[in-house]
């Protein structure tokens, strides 16, 4: 039963503290060139963002998991390194969250300074992955709204067509 | 801070929260433009995928 991926917590209360999440992996943007103009340079189809620094969970590097405290405290953690930290409450103003399948992309903007980083659950199926990041979706909801882009028609139209 | 009688149960009841040895800071090179990083917000929300 030792499969990748498979982080050895208890999924739901743990001591009515917290709720766990197992994380495959954790991702943060690099930005290629900030001082790009924006546009024409893009071809359809490439990612603008095309690097992302990449952290896999497993036995050597550490577990990812992805944490929410009662107190509304939201945690990345490889480990016992902590690769995010941030309180949920009033979060609105500069975070937002957008789900695909079982994925979330996080955008934090503080100060005008913008970061991207992104996560993926795991599970011992693709079907138990994306009902982590679904639990996940409804606990982060409690304190912010999380975009669903497939049942957002109004978020779709702002994709140019080909 | 812990005292001599510090025993593996006593680390395993304290939540992961309060365990942290360490700190990924976010270095300045992540950071950008928010006229960018709204760029790239659409271009992402509009992938059938994200995984990496």
């Amino acid at each position: 039963m030792a499969e990748a991926g498979k982080v050895p917590l208890s999924l739901g209360l743990t001591g009515g503290e917290a709720t766990e999440w197992p994380l495959q992996r954790y991702a943060r943007c690099i930005p290629s060139n900030t001082r790009d103009p924006p546009g024409p340079s893009q071809e359809a189809g490439t990612a603008p963002c095309p690097t992302w620094k990449v952290f896999d969970s497993n036995e050597e590097s550490g577990y990812l998991v992805l944490t929410i405290v009662i107190s509304g405290h939201f945690f990345i953690f490889q480990g016992q390194t902590l690769l995010e930290g941030f309180s949920l409450v009033g979060s609105k103003d500069w975070l937002k969250i957008v789900r695909r399948m079982d994925c979330l992309l996080f955008g934090t903007t503080i100060k005008d300074k913008s970061r991207l980083f992104r996560v993926q659950f795991s599970g011992e199926s693709k079907e138990q992955a994306l009902e982590h990041c679904c639990s996940c979706v409804q606990k982060l909801a409690q304190y912010i709204t999380v975009q669903v882009p497939d049942g957002n028609i109004q978020e779709l139209q702002l994709i140019p067509g080909p | 801070k812990f005292g001599q009688g510090t025993s593996r149960e006593l680390m395993q009841s304290i939540p992961r929260y309060l365990q942290i040895n360490e700190i990924l800071l976010i270095s300045d090179q992540e950071f950008l433009p928010c006229h960018v990083m709204d760029q790239h917000w659409k271009f992402y929300v509009g992938c059938e995928e994200l995984t990496l």
